[in-house]
Parts: C-alpha cells; sequence; structure tokens
C-alpha cells in the first residue's frame, strides 16, 4: 500500500482495485473524471483530442453530418447521398406565385414537393420559371392530350384547366444538376390533379428545360388565380 | 395579385404584389390556357360532327 497523502484533505480514500489514495471533499485536487465544465453549451459532444485528454466538439449546422478529418470528429455538409430541407412552409392563400430565391449552389440536384396545391377559382393554369428565364423548351402528357412546346416558351406549364378543388393534389419537381453553368437545365415535374370539367385525379408529366448556363437560384411557382387552403412545400437539396 | 417569397437562404418568408412583368407573364399563362380549351372544344365539336361519340372522344384522350 503506498504512503497515504501528506496534503491538507479532509479525508482521503483507499481505491484497493488501483492500489492509489483518491483525496476527496473540498480543495484542489484531481479525480479521474471529465468535469462538466469542458462542454459549455447546448449540442456539445465530449470527444478526446489527444490521449487522457477530453475536449468538447460544438454542435454544427443544421443538416450537417458528423464526420472524421484528421483523426478527430468534426461536424461538415453531407458530400453525398443526403437530402436536405432548404425552405418549407404553407402557402399563402392571398397569393398565386410562390417565390424562391437566394438558392445555394451547394447541391447536385433540387426537388420541390407541393402537396395540395389547387387555385381558387376554377380552370387556371400552373407554370414553373427559373431565373425569370423567358426561354423554354418543353414537353407535356396529362392523359388528355401531350405535346412539344418549342423554344422561347416564357415558362414551363405544368398544367392547364386545373379545377379548384383538392383531390390530394400533389406536385414533385426535380432540378437536375442545376448548379452547372455549362448548359441548359433540365426539369421533370409531376402533378396530381382535377381537370375543370373533366377527369378527376389527372396525372400531368412534363418534361422540360431552361435554357441557360446559369446556375438555378430562384424557382418560381405560377397559378394564374391565388393558391387554395391548406396547401404547403417543401425544397431540398439532393446531394 | 401577391406573390410570397421565402428567401432560401434567410429563411425570410414575405408576401409583397406582383411585378407587372409578372402580371404580365400570369396573364399571358392564362390567355394560352383559354385559346387551348377553345381549340380543343373546336376540334372536339368537329369529331361530334363526323359522328363520333363522347366515349370516341374519350379513347382519343379529348374526353376532359
Amino acid at each position: 500500500m503506498p504512503t497515504i497523502g501528506t496534503n491538507s484533505r479532509p479525508a482521503y480514500v483507499y481505491d484497493a482495485e488501483t492500489d492509489t489514495w483518491i483525496p476527496v471533499g473540498p480543495g484542489e485536487h484531481t479525480h479521474q473524471y471529465i468535469g462538466k465544465d469542458v462542454i459549455t453549451t447546448a449540442g456539445d459532444i465530449l470527444y478526446a483530442s489527444a490521449a487522457n485528454t477530453p475536449a468538447r466538439l460544438g454542435i454544427g449546422s443544421s443538416g450537417q453530418v458528423l464526420t472524421v478529418a484528421s483523426g478527430i470528429p468534426s461536424w461538415a455538409t453531407a458530400s453525398s447521398g443526403g437530402m436536405t430541407v432548404l425552405a418549407s412552409n404553407n402557402l399563402s392563400t392571398n397569393t398565386g406565385t410562390l417565390t424562391l430565391p437566394s438558392i445555394s449552389s451547394a447541391y447536385n440536384d433540387l426537388r420541390l414537393i407541393v402537396r395540395d396545391i389547387y387555385p381558387t377559382n376554377n380552370d387556371k393554369s400552373l407554370g414553373i420559371q427559373v431565373n425569370s428565364v423567358t426561354d423554354n423548351d418543353f414537353f407535356y402528357y396529362n392523359g388528355s392530350g401531350e405535346g412539344q412546346v418549342p423554344a422561347n416558351a416564357t415558362l414551363n406549364v405544368i398544367a392547364g384547366g386545373m379545377a379548384n378543388t383538392n383531390d390530394q393534389n400533389y406536385l414533385i419537381v426535380d432540378f437536375y444538376d442545376y448548379a452547372n453553368t455549362d448548359s441548359g437545365k433540365c426539369i421533370e415535374s409531376v402533378l396530381k390533379y382535377n381537370e375543370a370539367g373533366g377527369t378527376s385525379g389527372r396525372i400531368a408529366k412534363v418534361s422540360g428545360c431552361a435554357n441557360t448556363n446559369s446556375a438555378i437560384n430562384e424557382i418560381k411557382l405560377i397559378m394564374t388565380d391565388n393558391f387554395g387552403a391548406a396547401g404547403s412545400y417543401v425544397l431540398f437539396g439532393v446531394k | 395579385m401577391n406573390k410570397q417569397i421565402h428567401n432560401v437562404e434567410t429563411g425570410e418568408v414575405t408576401v409583397v404584389a406582383l411585378t407587372d412583368d409578372e402580371i404580365a407573364l400570369v396573364q399571358q399563362l392564362q390567355a394560352d390556357l383559354e385559346l387551348k380549351t377553345q381549340a380543343k372544344e373546336a376540334t372536339k365539336a368537329k369529331l361530334i360532327a363526323l359522328g363520333l361519340t363522347a366515349d370516341d372522344l374519350e379513347v382519343l384522350g379529348l374526353g376532359g
């Protein structure tokens, strides 16, 4: 058994397993635990920055993932395989256009989902435009017709003749390779809606291209009427 | 007419009036729809005059 310490302490406890005297009570002394003062901020994570060296890792930004760099953990933007919510909200019923500006170029693709989208009044159209580009080509198929719309269309028309009813309406739009600065931007959309005076549960599919070599930094969803109630949207960045 | 702007970088959501150019775009989109609807109805009338039924038009994708 080692000699007990001579420093002033209220008490020592002998640990037979490690054959050491452990100081307890008030006063400056060393304990074999990690002090709570190492973690100072909500979201902190404890790790060892070196052997026997506790350290804190401050919380990362929304959407970041925990990774390893130079042998220690860190927060970083996901490099692949993830979808990050960039914007999410309800559609305002006193508006008929949704504009999403200041889109980061940090992702591979974009995906816009709009649930329960329909016009307040009957027989209205829905289109989509990026960067206010007025030179677009698109092909549409909606069950009651199909066709190729040549260059110089002001926007990609997703559907015409929408009824002012919500039949579990759903729109999904993908913007592929949207940040490239070399070629046009391909867009694909699928819309489920009711047709004014016609078929319920229509599916409109559009494949389009915005003829611009600038990265998409703004998306406009344009209804020729105010949006009906209950609509909501989510814009994802896709890695 | 108004538009909802959701700044993706800041998260700020505002509602403002459409610009004149945007109003013109909306009007053009609706006018294109009405022209297309008129053309479709005219075609359906011609086909009905030729003896096609409502079921025939549905088969041709012109039922709506």
